[in-house]
């Protein structure tokens, strides 16, 4: 992390050069439109089984292992500190997306859980009123008019679409992780967030019933979408047709 | 300071909650979804031992809150027109006991500690979409939706959101991924989704 002045200024000239290419090149890229939401099902089924091996072997093991030997509010702090670290994605987003007044809303939460809340562990800013946001470049691409594309399944990563794929590899680029110069550092907070991530959704995951492919896809694509409208939700089609 | 902003956040809550109970439908919302919290509370633990009390009195409060029969059409989605009466009712069944142990089960699971309705922009008509901020005991939130409309006079659920995720939609694909894979025999599908909800009991 930053230490001096200088370097926070380098830090912030750095987030935002690589924040104006990463959302150029998307405004260029992101133009497919598919009826289909995913042509690739066969491919993404394998994909997802060798994934699900994967997980099987290595990450549910070490996600339950970090469950047995932390507390709940360990892990909530754990979290937390991960939500905070990334914010800067999130504030960027916002400004993006032209809503400046929760740009700022979410750079104050920010400031106030980087300092008194410790580094992010503890979320202060929200007994303040300044609530978490989740924003991210996939979702400003939605909000500027790009279809989501197709539906893939990432080798040992998971769900993207186009849109939100092309997202993800600018949050990589832009993500503070990037300006950690030791770089065993870097891996092990990698390490610990994909052990965190894993280890939040093990209670979710016994909900889902029925074929395991199509019940993640729909959910994830319907999770992307409602993201993109901010959790608004005006109207529900599934019993449009009905009548 | 503190007291300051906790004293204005309590203004604001009973606010929004006055507000609420002028509009019927976020009161009777509000009322129901207090009735099912209490009553997961209450059965919580016995509900480790002897699942089916919790299970009964859950489908009680659900047979009168819930529309099971536009729940089955709308899964079934196109397949609805080609089964026969019969078969819809014996799905109507199935899912309305799958329905009712899914939607025990979160609940037990997923402690919530308040529900805060979000009030309408405008006050409905006959149909509604309702969203709650839901809070967890470990402090996370979600939101979850009701689709709701008045038959005959009664506000029904017909479908639930939950975090942006439409369980009606998802369970639409999963019905048609069945028939697919079962070469569109209704019966062995409706049996298959009967097993399933065995199972995860079975698993649980």
């Amino acid at each position: 992390m930053p230490d001096t002045a200088h370097d926070f200024i380098g830090f912030t000239r750095l987030i935002i050069q690589r924040g104006i290419i990463a959302g150029i090149v998307m405004f260029s890229v992101a133009c497919a439109t598919v009826d289909n939401p995913d042509p690739f099902e066969g491919m993404n089924r394998k994909v997802m089984a060798f994934n699900d091996e994967a997980d099987r072997l290595i990450l549910k093991p070490l996600a339950k292992g970090y469950i047995n030997i932390t507390s709940e509010p360990v892990r909530r702090s754990v979290s937390n500190f991960y939500d905070n670290f990334a914010y800067p994605i999130t504030i960027l987003n916002q400004f993006l997306q032209g809503k400046v007044r929760l740009g700022f809303r979410d750079l104050g939460r920010f400031v106030v859980n980087t300092t008194l809340g410790l580094l992010g562990f503890f979320d202060v800013a929200t007994k303040f009123g300044l609530e978490q946001h989740d924003e991210d470049f996939g979702q400003t691409l939605g909000v500027w008019g790009v279809n989501s594309g197709a539906y893939f399944v990432i080798p040992l990563w998971g769900p993207v679409t186009t849109r939100s794929g092309i997202g993800d590899i600018a949050s990589f680029y832009t993500h503070p992780v990037q300006f950690v110069e030791d770089e065993y550092v870097r891996y092990g907070l990698f390490i610990v967030w994909a052990i965190q991530t894993r280890a939040s959704l093990l209670e979710a995951e016994e909900l889902i019933t029925g074929d395991r492919y199509l019940f993640i896809r729909d959910a994830f694509l319907q999770r992307r979408e409602f993201l993109v409208n901010d959790g608004v939700i005006e109207e529900d089609p599934f019993l449009d047709d009905m009548e | 300071m503190f007291r300051l902003v906790s004293v204005f956040l309590f203004f604001l809550i009973v606010a929004a909650n006055s507000k609420a109970a002028e509009q019927s439908l976020e009161a009777f919302v509000q009322i129901k979804s207090d009735e099912i919290l209490t009553l997961v509370n209450e059965g919580r633990a016995e509900f480790e031992s002897d699942p089916s009390v919790l299970y009964g009195q859950m489908g009680a409060v659900l047979d009168e809150l819930v529309d099971f029969a536009i729940l089955t059409r709308g899964i079934m989605g196109k397949h609805f027109k080609v089964a026969i009466d019969d078969q819809r009712l014996a799905f109507q069944q199935t899912l309305r006991n799958y329905l009712v142990e899914v939607y025990t089960k979160a609940l037990v699971k997923f402690k919530s500690k308040s529900i805060e309705i979000i009030p309408l922009k405008k006050p409905p008509t006959n149909k509604a979409t309702i969203s709650m901020e839901v809070t967890t005991q470990d402090d996370a939130t979600f939101l979850l939706a009701y689709s709701m409309a008045k038959k005959e006079s009664a506000w029904l659920v017909r479908n639930i959101i939950v975090d942006g995720i439409n369980m009606g939609l998802t369970y639409r694909s999963q019905f048609d991924s069945m028939m697919i894979s079962n070469n569109n025999d209704v019966d062995t599908v409706i049996e298959n989704w009967a097993t399933a909800a065995d199972e995860e009991e079975f698993s649980k």
